[in-house]
């Protein structure tokens, strides 16, 4: 791999690219502006989609136990899973943003996330449930923690913990919304049908 | 009386079916409010980042620094307990209360909400966010933080309140599961708070030496 040396001239395209990286590195985070605090929206929505959903695992617990007929401690084997995932996954995915995976680990791990959500509506057996909810889910939300964290540190030098503190804020609001989405689309739903 | 039996069958089945079916679409609209989230973060997310392809896998060195390691084992424990209340309140719940009131119960464990709380219309989530705000190791960054130990001190009591609320009172005052569950959150918890304080105490001297070389 050729050597970038700062102050000489690029020849590679990807040398050129690399270096207005490298540059851009250097300057200090904007601390503000639209750009950077959409990327606080970004990261509030994925810990929204990630921990929210997770920390209303209650409610599937209750659920499946009454339908599956399992024991609640077994039900909870998934929620642990899931939450295993995500930080043992998250230590993986932390190190393959750093790499420049960022858009990768994005787009499969949304995907994973939505896949596992979509198909846990389906399930009629416990491994069913394990794989939608307790791998599917938590490897999406393992892609997807870590970056969505390291985002706002990129963009946030004085108010990263202001920043970080509503980014984080995602798990309470996702805890929030998901149970009353939950109450008021099941009666809905059975209204329509 | 073939009609009513009927009748009555009919209305079994659906009366089992209800929250079945209920639940799945549910489920599909949670799945529905994640999409539209997706689609703004695909949609806004832009990485300010230059690659780094070299490097070790897991930056083990971090851990010679005292406040991380005794914040990591401090965040590992907080985090044993969290779940507990998370999992198993609306199961909990269903002993206890009316079916209608058991995802209200899983909401107000996340809003953080006592009872008289609600009805004062005073969520802790502001504090949350304030303290977030406030607390250095939140945001790892020690040269901008305040690090008034006043200040810090309050909010780290109103964390201390919340992860007593979410440790001890939802799973042991609801549930009162066996003695080994109960002593498992009473150790972890004071183990917990003796190295969180303790990492207090460090990152806080550390940031006021780091202030004052500067």
């Amino acid at each position: 791999m050729t050597k970038i040396v700062a102050g000489e001239p690029a020849t590679d395209e990807y040398e050129l690219e690399l270096s207005k990286k490298l540059m851009e590195i250097t300057e200090p985070p904007p601390d503000g502006g639209l750009t950077a605090w959409s990327q606080v929206l970004v990261s509030h929505l994925l810990v929204v989609n990630g921990f929210g959903y997770i920390s209303s695992f209650s409610l599937f617990e209750s659920h499946w136990v009454a339908v599956l007929g399992r024991s609640a401690s077994e039900i909870s084997w998934v929620g642990s899973m899931q939450m295993f995932l995500l930080f043992f996954v998250g230590t993986l995915s932390g190190r393959a943003m750093d790499a420049g995976f960022f858009r990768s680990l994005i787009y499969v791990g949304c995907t994973m996330q939505i896949l596992g959500t979509f198909t846990t509506s389906a399930c009629q057996a416990y491994w069913q449930l394990f794989l939608s909810q307790g791998i599917a889910n938590g490897l999406g939300n393992g892609l997807l923690f870590t970056p969505a964290v390291a985002l706002v540190g990129t963009y946030f030098s004085k108010k990263r913990a202001l920043a970080l503190g509503f980014a984080a804020c995602g798990a309470p609001v996702g805890g929030i919304v998901f149970p009353i989405v939950c109450r008021k689309s099941e009666n809905i739903v059975l209204w329509c049908i | 009386m073939h009609d009513v039996r009927l009748t009555f069958g009919a209305f079994q089945i659906a009366r089992q079916l209800e929250p079945t079916v209920g639940f799945a679409w549910a489920t599909r609209v949670m799945g529905f409010v994640m999409l539209f989230n997706t689609a703004v973060i695909i949609t806004l997310a832009k990485p300010r980042h230059a690659s780094r392809i070299k490097g070790p896998l897991v930056e083990w060195s971090s851990f010679r620094e005292w406040p991380f390691t005794l914040f990591s084992i401090g965040i590992f424990l907080t985090l044993w307990g969290v779940y507990f209340a998370y999992y198993y309140v609306c199961t909990a719940s269903m002993i206890s209360m009316a079916a209608h009131a058991q995802n209200e119960t899983l909401t107000r464990v996340h809003a953080n909400i006592d009872d008289h709380v609600w009805e004062g219309g005073h969520p802790c989530l502001v504090f949350n966010i304030a303290h977030a705000s406030h607390h250095p190791k939140r945001g790892w960054h020690p040269r901008s933080s305040d690090p008034s130990l006043t200040r810090g001190q309050i909010f780290r009591c109103i964390q201390h309140i919340d992860s007593i609320r979410f440790g001890f009172r939802y799973p042991l005052a609801l549930l009162d599961w066996s003695f080994e569950l109960q002593w498992i959150c009473r150790l972890s918890d004071r183990v917990r708070h003796t190295l969180q304080c303790r990492a207090d105490a460090v990152s806080l001297d550390f940031i006021q030496s780091h202030h004052r070389s500067e």
